[in-house]
C-alpha cells in the first residue's frame, strides 16, 4: 500500500502512514518554482541576446582584448575568464563527416565513501572501462577494477582526520585517468606501434582538476603532479585525452566578454567579480553558432591550477562542440558540450578534429557518448552489490574474532527503508 | 552422475518452487539455451534437481530500446550489447525429477526446490540418456500447468533420442516413447496425434 498516498484526491496524509514525502504540501512551491523559472527565462532571453551581440562585437581577438584579459587575471586571482588561443572568438571548425576509424577508450569511476556507521571503516573505488575499436565489427573490450582502502594512512589525513569525500573523489578521478593511460599503452602496443589510428581517451568530466580551497599551494601542486603522470603517458602513446562535459555550466567566455566591455583602467578586483551574465553559460552563445559536427576555436582557462598544469607540460584548453545528429539543425536542436584537452593534443588540429569526430559519431546513438555510458554502467556499485560486500566483510571480521556490526542508527535506517 | 561429468554452465537459480524454477544467465554466455533441454540444479549433499527448459526470455532495458530508436547501429555496438552487457536472460525450468544423496536418479517431484543462487548446468549427453531411460517423467509433462507440456514433451523426447549413439537406437527410443504416450493418452487421440506428429 505504499502507493496509496500518491493517489490524487487523498488529502489526509495522516491516514496513509507509508507516505514519507508529503507531496500535497509541495504542490504550491512546485508551481511557484515553475513560475519563477518562466520569469527567469524572459530575463535570460534578453541577456543572451545582449551577450551574443557583445560576442559578435569582440569577435576579433585584438591586442586590447588580450591586455584586458591579462589585467583581469592580475586584478583577481579567482577570475576564470577564457584566454582565446586563436585570432577570432567566433571561429568555427567543421569536423570531418567521415573520419578514419578511431579507437575510443573510456573510463568512469564510482565509490563507496568511508562511513563510520558501516561494519568497518573503509572506502571503495570501482573503475569501469571500455575500448571500442570503430569499424572493427568486434565487441569492445570491457573491464572493471575495484580497490578497497582500509589502512590508516589511506583513511586519515596528515592532521589525523578522517578523509572527506573530496579526497576520495580525487583518488577516483586519478585512477580513471591512470586506467585510460594503461589502456592506451596496451592499444598502441596491440597496433604494433602504428601511429596512424587515432586513440581517443575519453574521461567523464573536466580534465582540469577542481581543488578544494582549503588545500595549501604545495598540496595543490602535488596533486597536479599526480595527474600529470598519466597525461605524460598518454602523450607518449600519442593518444588524445578528452574530458567530456555534458550540459556545461561554465562561463569562461562570458567572463571574458564582460571584461572586454570595461575600459582598461576600470578593471579591478571589484569590477571583474561583478557577474553581469549571472545565470548564463557559454553554451548558450555557441548553441546559435555551431552546426552539428562543428566546434569552436580553442580557449584556455585562466587559473593558478592551469598554471601548475602548464609547468607539468599540460596546459588545459577547451572548446565547445555540437554533438547533435547531422539532421538536427538549428540552435534549439543544438547539443553543445564542452571538451577539455591538454594543449599538446591540439598541436595538429586535423588530428584533434578526427578524434572529436569519432566522439561525435559515438554520441549519435544516444546524444551522449556510448562509451561513457557503458563505462559508467561498468563502474557503478549497486545497493545490492554494496550489501553483499558488507556481508563478506562481516563474515571475515567474525572469522578474525572481531565483531563487525553496523551502527544502531544505520540498522534502524535500513529497517525502515526496507519497506519502501 | 558424478561431479566429474563435464557440463555446460547455464546460470544460477533466481527463484524456485517445487514444480518449477527460474534461472538467471547472461546473454554473454554465447548460444541461448534451447527449449526442451534437460538441466540440473545442484542441491546440498550431492543431491540435485532435474528440469526441462520451457521458456527463454531475453530482457531488455531502456538502454537497448533507445539504441533501437537511434537506427544506425554498427556491428561493434550490437556485439557489445550481445556479448558484453550483463542483460539478464531468464530461463524457466519445469521440474521433472532429481538425484538423491546416494546418487540415484528419480523422475518425480523432489522434496525440496533448489536454493537461490544454486548453479544450474546443461545435462551432459550421458546424463540425458540415463534420465530418459525411464519414461515416468512424461506424466509430469502432460499434467504441467505452468508450461506448454505437449510441445515440451515432444521437444524433450527428440533431444533425448538425439543423445543416443546411433540412428537405430534413436528410432527405437522414439518408438518406445510413442507407445508410452499412446498408453497415457489413450482417451485423447487428438492430443496424442498432435504430439506424435511433433516426434517425427
Amino acid at each position: 500500500m505504499a502507493w496509496a498516498g500518491l493517489l490524487p484526491g487523498q488529502a489526509d496524509v495522516h491516514s496513509t502512514p507509508d507516505l514519507m514525502l508529503e507531496l500535497n504540501q509541495l504542490s504550491e512551491p512546485v508551481a511557484q518554482l515553475a513560475g519563477a523559472l518562466a520569469g527567469q527565462q524572459h530575463r535570460l532571453r534578453d541577456l543572451i541576446q545582449q551577450a551574443q551581440a557583445r560576442f559578435a562585437a569582440h569577435a576579433r581577438v585584438s591586442e586590447d582584448l588580450k591586455e584586458k584579459r591579462a589585467r583581469a587575471a592580475d586584478a583577481d586571482k579567482s577570475w576564470r575568464g577564457a584566454e582565446p588561443l586563436g585570432p577570432r572568438l567566433d571561429a568555427v571548425r567543421s569536423l570531418p563527416a567521415a573520419p578514419a576509424a578511431a579507437t575510443l577508450i573510456a573510463s568512469d569511476g564510482s565509490q563507496i565513501y568511508p562511513d563510520p556507521h558501516a561494519v568497518a571503516l573503509y572506502y571503495l573505488l570501482n573503475v569501469g572501462s571500455i575500448v571500442l575499436r570503430q569499424g572493427s565489427g568486434e565487441a569492445p573490450s570491457t573491464g572493471t577494477s575495484s580497490r578497497l582502502f582500509f589502512n590508516d594512512r589511506d583513511l586519515y589525513d596528515e592532521r589525523e582526520r578522517l578523509i572527506d569525500t573530496d579526497k576520495v573523489n580525487a583518488e577516483r578521478d586519478l585512477w580513471e585517468l591512470e586506467r585510460l593511460a594503461e589502456l592506451a599503452a596496451a592499444e598502441r602496443a596491440a597496433l604494433g606501434g602504428d601511429l596512424s589510428r587515432p586513440l581517443v581517451a575519453l574521461d567523464d568530466g573536466p580534465l582540469l582538476l577542481w581543488m578544494p580551497q582549503r588545500l595549501s599551494d604545495v598540496q595543490q601542486v602535488r596533486r597536479v603532479e599526480q595527474f600529470a603522470r598519466p597525461l605524460d603517458e598518454l602523450r607518449r602513446m600519442q593518444a588524445i585525452p578528452l574530458g567530456y562535459i555534458d550540459r556545461p555550466r561554465s562561463a569562461n567566455v562570458l567572463r571574458l566578454l564582460q571584461v572586454a566591455d570595461l575600459p582598461l583602467e576600470q578593471i579591478s578586483q571589484q569590477s571583474v567579480r561583478r557577474n553581469q551574465y549571472r545565470g548564463l553559460s557559454d553554451r548558450l552563445l555557441f548553441d546559435a553558432l555551431l552546426q552539428p559536427g562543428q566546434r569552436s576555436t580553442l580557449f584556455a582557462v585562466t587559473s593558478d591550477i592551469n598554471d601548475s598544469y602548464e609547468q607539468q607540460g599540460h596546459r588545459i584548453a577547451f572548446c565547445y562542440l555540437n554533438v547533435a545528429r547531422p539532421e538536427a539543425v538549428g540552435a534549439r536542436a543544438a547539443r553543445v558540450v564542452r571538451v577539455e584537452l591538454p594543449l599538446w593534443a591540439a598541436a595538429d588540429e586535423d588530428r584533434l578534429d578526427a578524434a572529436l569526430a569519432a566522439v561525435w559519431h559515438d554520441a549519435w546513438l544516444r546524444g551522449y557518448p556510448y562509451v561513457l555510458t557503458r563505462a559508467h554502467e561498468l563502474a557503478v556499485v549497486s545497493h545490492h552489490e554494496r550489501a553483499t560486500l558488507e556481508q563478506m566483510l562481516q563474515i571475515e571480521l567474525m572469522r578474525a574474532g572481531l565483531t563487525g556490526e553496523i551502527s544502531a542508527k544505520q540498522q534502524n535506517k535500513n529497517d525502515v527503508s526496507g519497506r519502501r | 552422475m558424478q561431479a566429474s561429468v563435464e557440463r555446460t554452465q547455464l546460470g544460477r537459480v533466481l527463484r524456485a518452487g517445487t514444480a518449477a524454477f527460474t534461472v538467471g544467465c547472461r546473454t554473454a554466455e554465447a548460444a541461448l539455451p534451447r527449449f526442451g533441454a534437460l538441466v540440473r540444479a545442484e542441491a546440498a549433499a550431492g543431491q540435485a534437481v532435474y528440469g526441462l527448459i520451457y521458456d527463454v526470455c531475453v530482457d531488455d532495458d531502456p538502454f537497448v530500446r533507445q539504441l533501437l530508436a537511434a537506427g544506425d547501429l554498427t556491428a561493434e555496438y550490437v556485439a557489445d550489447q550481445r556479448e558484453r552487457r550483463q542483460v539478464p536472460v531468464e530461463v524457466r525450468v519445469l521440474v521433472v525429477g532429481g538425484q538423491d544423496a546416494a546418487g540415484r536418479m528419480f523422475r518425480y517431484l523432489p522434496p525440496q526446490p533448489p536454493a537461490t543462487l544454486s548453479w544450474v548446468t546443461l545435462a551432459a549427453p550421458d546424463e540425458v540418456r540415463a534420465f530418459g531411460a525411464r519414461l515416468d517423467f512424461l506424466t509430469t509433462l502432460l499434467n504441467a500447468l505452468e508450461a506448454p507440456g505437449d510441445e515440451l514433451a515432444a521437444a524433450t523426447l527428440r533431444q533425448i533420442a538425439a543423445a543416443e549413439d546411433n540412428q537405430e537406437a534413436e528410432r527405437r527410443y522414439l518408438v518406445a516413447a510413442g507407445r508410452e504416450l499412446a498408453r497415457l493418452l489413450s482417451r485423447d487421440p487428438v492430443r496424442l496425434n498432435a504430439i506424435l506428429q511433433r516426434l517425427r
